[in-house]
Parts: C-alpha cells; sequence; structure tokens
C-alpha cells in the first residue's frame, strides 16, 4: 500500500459509551483532512453510510442491537470501498463466532487503549489509498 | 456280586438303615477314599500364589500352555471344593445347601473362557468315579457337569456379560434366569438320569434326587459367581471404618447364630436379620460385602443344618435354600441398582462442576471486558490533560470523566467481590431471622422518598399490617434497593412505582411495578445475566450490570425466585420476589388482599 496526498475523507466512529466516543472525536478531529461523524448504534451508522460516503469506519464491537461486527459484515456485502476498523475488550480472535481476520481489517484496537494508539488507527484508516 | 457286597468288600462299614441311593453317596465312603488326597493340599499355602498367578494370567489366557495351566489349576480346585461340600450333606444322602465346585466353574468359565470346563471333567471324573464306584456312571456324571459349566459360561459371555456379568439390575436378572435357573437343569437332568437308567436311585425317588441336586447347584450359582465377580470387578465405596465393624460385629453374631444354635432354638429367625444386613451393605458398603453377606449367610446355613442333620427333613433343607437364594438375587439387585444409581450422580455432578467451572470462567473473561469500558475512557481524558493546550472547560470535562468512570470501576470490583462470595458456598452466609416484609419495603420507601421527589415519580407501598418470613433483612433490602434503582432509572417523571407486599399460608412476595420505559421478552431472557443492562444507545451506562445477577443469587440464597415480567416495550416492568415464608413457630400471616395504598406522592 502506499500513501496518498491528505484530502478530506469521512471517518464514521460508531460507539455507544459517550465518554469514549466523545474523546476519539476529540483526536480524530486534529487530523488533519479529516472529515468525523459519529454514531451510537450499528442502526443510526447505517443511516450515515445511506446518506453520505464514509472512507473509513471505526466502530466498537459490542453495541445495543446490531453489533460492530454485524456492522462490517453489511459494509463488506455491498462492496463498499471503506476501510474499516473494530474496538473491543475482548482479546479473542473469534469474536461471536466470527473470525476478525476474516473481516479484511485495517487493524483491531484493544480496550483499553491509549490516546496514541487510537491516533495511529485514525491515520492508518484515513492516510491509506483504498485497495 | 452285588454292588453292596462290593462296596462291603472295600471294607467301608455302612450305617445299616441307609437307603440304597444313600450308601452309595455316604459322607463315610466319601472321606475314606478323598480325605488323605484333600489333606495332602494345604489350601491355606497356595490360595495366595494361585491368586497372583491367576492375576497374571486372567487377561491373555491364549497360549496353550495357559490354557492348560488354567484346565489343571481348575480342575484341582473344582476337586477340593467337591470334598469339602461332601462333609456338609445330610447324612445318607448327596443333599447339600450348597455346591461350591458348580459355582466355582462357572465364574472361572466367565472369566477365562468356556474351555474351561474340561478341567470339570478331569476333576468330576475322578471324584465321581471313585464316590460311585463305576466308571462309566462317574463319566457320565462328570459329562454332565462340565456341559453345564460350559453352557452357562457360553450363554453368559454370548449375552455380552463377560466384562461384569453383574453389573446391573437387568444383567442380575439374566444371570439369575440364564445361569441360576436354567443352566443348572443340565447337570441335575443328566446326573439323575444316569443314576436312573444304571438302577442306582429308583424310579420314585427322581423327582426329589432331581430336586434336591438342582436346587444345591441354582444356590451355588447366586451365591458363588457373584462372590467371585464382584471381588474381581468392583472397588468399594469408602465408608467410616467404625460404620463396618459395626456391621462386620452384627454379620458375624448372626452367621454364627444361624450356624451354631441347636434346633428348637429361633436360629433361622436370625437368618431372616441378614435381609436388614444386605440392604445396608447395598447402599453403605458396596457388592463386596454383599456377596459377603450372602455367600456368609449361606455357608452359615449349611453348617447349621449339617449339625442338625438327623433331624433335619429334605422339606426343610429346599425351604432353606430357596430363602437363601432369594436373599442373593435381593442383594445382588439392590447392589447394583445403587451403584448405577452412584455412577449416575458421580456423572452428573462431574457434568455439574464442569459447567459451574464453565460459568465462572465466562463470568471471569465477562468482568475482564467489562473492566476495559470504564479504564478506556479514564486512559484516554489523562492523555488529554498532558496535552498543555489544551483549554480550561475541556480539562474540567476529562477530570469529571476520570472520576466517573473511577467510581464506575470500584463498584464493579465490589460487585464482582459480592459476586464471588454468593458463588462461594462457604463464604457465603444467610442469617435469616423472623422477619416482617412490611417493615423492610417500607424501609427502602423510605431511603428513595427524596430522589422520587427531586425526580416526580410517585412511589405507593400496597401492603397489609405485617407479613412475616424468614429472611435475612439486610440482604432483602439490598435486593429491594436493587429493584427500585432499576425502577427509577427507566421510569419517567409523573409516573408511579407501586410496592406489593402479599402472602399465603406458605409463601411471602415484594412486587416492584414500574410504569417505564419497559421491556420485549428477549430481553427479558437475558436480564438476569451478569453484565447486562438494558439501555438506549447513547445513554451513559450506569451501574455494573451485576445488581440483577447478585440480587437473584441472594433471592435464591433464601429458597426463593425472582422473576420479571413486561407486557412491551412503553409498558413497565414488574419484578417479584417470592419467598418461603418458614416461620417456624411464629403465626404465619393469613391469605390476605393487599391493604388499602399507604402511598407517598411527589
Amino acid at each position: 500500500m502506499t500513501s496518498i496526498a491528505p484530502s478530506r475523507q469521512l471517518l464514521l466512529i460508531v460507539d455507544d459509551e459517550p465518554e469514549i466516543l466523545d474523546a476519539l472525536i476529540h483526536i480524530a478531529a486534529k487530523s488533519p483532512g479529516t472529515l468525523v461523524m459519529h454514531a451510537s448504534s450499528a442502526e443510526s451508522a447505517e443511516e450515515v453510510f445511506a446518506h453520505h460516503s464514509v472512507a473509513a469506519l471505526l466502530t466498537d464491537v459490542r453495541m445495543p442491537g446490531r453489533s460492530g461486527i454485524e456492522l462490517v459484515q453489511s459494509v463488506r456485502a455491498r462492496h463498499a470501498p471503506v476501510r474499516c476498523a473494530l474496538m473491543t475488550g475482548y482479546h479473542e480472535d473469534v469474536i461471536d463466532g466470527v473470525r476478525l481476520g476474516s473481516l479484511d481489517l485495517v487493524a483491531v484496537l484493544r480496550k483499553p487503549f491509549r490516546a496514541h494508539e487510537a491516533r495511529d488507527l485514525i491515520f492508518k484508516l484515513t492516510r491509506v489509498a483504498p485497495s | 456280586m452285588t454292588s453292596d457286597e462290593q462296596t462291603a468288600a472295600q471294607g467301608v462299614r455302612l450305617p445299616p438303615d441307609t437307603t440304597r441311593t444313600s450308601r452309595l453317596w455316604s459322607q463315610q465312603t466319601l472321606r475314606h477314599s478323598m480325605e488323605p488326597i484333600a489333606m495332602s493340599v494345604s489350601v491355606s499355602r497356595i490360595l495366595p500364589d494361585l491368586r497372583d498367578w491367576a492375576r497374571r494370567r486372567m487377561a491373555g489366557a491364549s497360549s496353550w500352555q495357559s490354557r492348560v495351566a488354567w484346565v489343571l489349576g481348575l480342575a484341582v480346585v473344582y476337586f477340593l471344593a467337591e470334598s469339602l461340600a461332601s462333609r456338609f450333606t445330610m447324612p445318607g444322602t448327596f443333599i447339600a445347601v450348597i455346591w461350591p465346585a458348580s459355582g466355582i466353574a462357572v465364574a472361572v468359565g466367565i472369566m477365562v473362557g468356556p474351555w474351561t470346563a474340561l478341567g470339570v471333567l478331569l476333576a468330576d471324573a475322578l471324584y465321581s468315579t471313585a464316590a460311585l464306584g463305576d466308571v462309566s456312571l462317574g463319566l457320565t456324571v462328570a459329562a454332565g457337569n462340565a456341559l453345564q459349566a460350559f453352557v452357562i459360561a457360553w450363554a453368559i459371555r454370548r449375552a455380552g456379560s463377560a466384562a461384569h456379568p453383574l453389573a446391573t439390575p437387568l444383567s442380575v436378572v439374566r444371570y439369575t434366569l440364564l445361569a441360576a435357573l436354567a443352566g443348572t437343569m443340565t447337570s441335575s437332568t443328566i446326573g439323575v438320569a444316569a443314576l436312573a437308567v444304571t438302577g442306582t436311585i429308583q424310579m420314585q425317588e427322581l423327582a426329589a434326587s432331581w430336586l434336591a441336586w438342582y436346587a444345591s447347584d441354582v444356590v451355588s450359582m447366586l451365591l458363588i459367581p457373584p462372590f467371585i465377580l464382584v471381588w474381581r470387578f468392583e472397588r468399594p465405596p469408602r465408608s467410616p471404618g467404625a460404620e463396618r465393624a459395626a456391621f462386620l460385629a452384627i454379620l458375624a453374631v448372626v452367621t454364627m447364630a444361624v450356624a451354631i444354635l441347636p434346633r428348637g432354638s429361633p436360629r433361622f429367625a436370625f437368618a431372616i436379620l441378614s435381609l436388614p444386613l444386605i440392604t445396608w451393605a447395598a447402599f453403605r458398603f458396596g457388592g463386596r460385602y454383599v456377596v459377603g453377606t450372602t455367600l456368609g449367610l449361606g455357608a452359615a446355613a449349611a453348617v447349621g443344618l449339617a449339625r442338625g442333620l438327623n433331624e433335619v427333613s429334605v422339606g426343610s433343607f429346599l425351604e432353606v435354600q430357596m430363602f437363601v437364594g432369594a436373599a442373593a438375587v435381593t442383594g445382588l439387585v439392590v447392589s447394583a441398582a445403587v451403584r448405577r444409581e452412584r455412577e449416575r450422580l458421580k456423572i452428573a455432578a462431574e457434568h455439574g462442576a464442569g459447567a459451574v467451572s464453565e460459568a465462572r470462567d465466562r463470568l471471569l473473561s465477562s468482568f475482564a471486558h467489562e473492566l476495559n469500558n470504564p479504564l478506556t475512557p479514564i486512559l484516554l481524558n489523562l492523555d488529554l490533560l498532558a496535552n498543555p493546550r489544551l483549554d480550561d472547560a475541556r480539562r474540567a470535562q476529562a477530570l469529571r470523566v476520570i472520576e466517573r468512570n473511577a467510581v464506575r470501576l470500584s463498584k464493579l470490583v465490589a460487585d464482582l467481590k459480592e459476586v464471588s462470595v454468593l458463588q462461594s458456598r462457604r463464604a457465603f452466609r444467610l442469617h435469616p431471622v423472623p422477619t416482617d416484609l412490611v417493615s423492610v419495603a417500607s424501609a427502602a420507601i423510605d431511603s428513595y422518598r427524596a430522589a422520587a421527589a427531586n425526580a416526580g415519580v410517585r412511589l405507593v407501598l400496597e401492603a397489609p399490617e405485617s407479613v412475616e418470613a424468614r429472611a435475612d433483612a439486610d440482604r432483602i433490602m439490598q435486593v429491594l434497593s436493587n429493584l427500585l434503582t432499576n425502577a427509577f432509572k427507566y421510569t419517567p417523571s409523573g409516573r408511579s412505582i407501586v410496592v406489593k407486599v402479599a402472602s399465603s399460608p406458605t409463601r411471602a412476595s415484594i412486587c416492584v411495578q414500574d410504569e417505564g420505559v419497559g421491556m420485549t421478552r428477549a430481553q427479558i431472557e437475558k436480564l438476569f445475566a451478569p453484565f447486562v443492562q438494558v439501555q438506549e444507545a447513547g445513554v451513559q451506562k450506569e451501574g455494573t450490570g451485576l445488581g440483577l445477577y447478585i440480587a437473584r443469587g441472594i433471592v435464591e440464597a433464601h429458597g426463593g425466585s425472582l422473576s420479571c415480567e413486561s407486557d412491551g416495550p412503553g409498558h413497565g416492568s414488574r419484578f417479584t420476589l417470592d419467598l418461603p415464608v418458614d416461620c417456624g413457630e411464629r403465626a404465619l400471616a393469613a391469605s390476605v388482599q393487599p391493604a388499602p395504598a399507604r402511598g407517598t406522592s411527589a
């Protein structure tokens, strides 16, 4: 993969914990050329996908309603060129019977994570050209 | 020369009033011819060696040398057993309570192979020929005994019972039918027919002779092979040494009484005492003690009858044999049933222990996952605070977030400790005392009065004057506080929360009903699992998700239940805490309708 020149890319952050969401928005907002939107559930995120061209998705796994894994699978089923990453407190490689390696993720961010780890991940999501 | 003259010519003195049959089978004849051989071999010296040799050989008796050794070994033991049993026959007859040789042959045949019946043929050919004084008759009788041993062993092994023929009640019944009742007809039929054909017994003695021969073989099958097979295949369960000593002492008294008390004394009444002893052994000491008890009973009966020989009729022998046989079958069936139940409970306990361990692992995994949620905003906001350019408003917000999640973490740890105490049977203790549940509910409501007023929620208590139950008041208060906290969380302003206390003669219940957001059936099904919270997206999680899990654990520790119902989203929820009353001598609350509401309005 090659780095490309920064351009405004839409990053969607999905998490049902308002305080984590708030902190991630604060970190992502400092990433140049990145437009940040947020949702607190997979259902809300689908509405964003329906109305906007999302370039990158950072989503929590455990949420009320559909999980972040199901959201990523839905994105993959639409063959949308979206770079995806998951946040999870689980340390297994298989969650809910799904091998995370099969989801074509940019990375999996294990909780608890520090601000610099979140920054590095957001850089990967917004600075890497889509395949 | 007649056969009587032949016998007399051998220098054997016969009792003058014996029948022709009894003369041929008399104890004196057998003693004179067999005693030197029997006494020349000391059983106590060779038995341990035989046992060790048998263990080494039993698994692989495939080579011809092993087979020859088995055949010869069985022949020796069979011969000795016949010699021993002949000491305990009725005078002038061949009638014995037990004929151990038959049982030994069958036990060996089941464990090693039916071909070992060749040893029976060898031993009994020698014995019967000497006893009957007729080679062809002796060989015919020996062939009948050998065929019986072969057929029974073959049938039991064929039925798939070689591993442990008496493992289950069904296999005991199968063994009784095949080995004890059906198979034993072989030897008695062939033997008695041969005796009748040669004129050794009269035709009018045929039925009685057959019955006596058959009955002693039946009893032998019910006592000897089970004793050998159970000691071979079973291990005794652990039981207190004192109890075992008491059992053996009582068994010794009973068997001694049966063996040595004279005619006219209640010696066979003592035999009846063997039945509770057999039951006691089956439940407490296992199969080995059961078969030991029945064998001891049979041996004592044989000795006892042999001592009163001239005074006991053939009919009495049959009654004793029937009793001993019935006691043996009863013991085997009960022992097999108890062992099977014990194995089933052991498997269930292992599965239960495995399930508990699995549940605990899942809980710990969930707890580790839940710890990460408050830790993440703490770490993120600590990193934000490290930024010197952070504005004051953002800094203050970061500090609040850190404080809130630190408190959340400490609650999580406290709840997890509570869960750990609940799951540890040794650590968790209730202190149930006669408790007025109405007072407890009233106190719980009082603690929420101020919060209710601020939130605009109406709190109502519907209860009779008092409802008594045996309960730990502090723990019930903890449960009610959790239910009320949840009710407040999901009940909007202007609505009501009603606490109802009711009772019946045996149960007491407390119901917390709210007019809040309600739940779906799917949400209710997961409600009492750890770390589950019903929440709306975007709403900050409060609590640890363990409250209801802990509350249910407390209620179930009281012997009660905690359940939840809801008519669906938007229609509120009802949590019902149900407890047994169990007040002892205190008067129980009568079944009453709840008293008119004593409400607290915001």
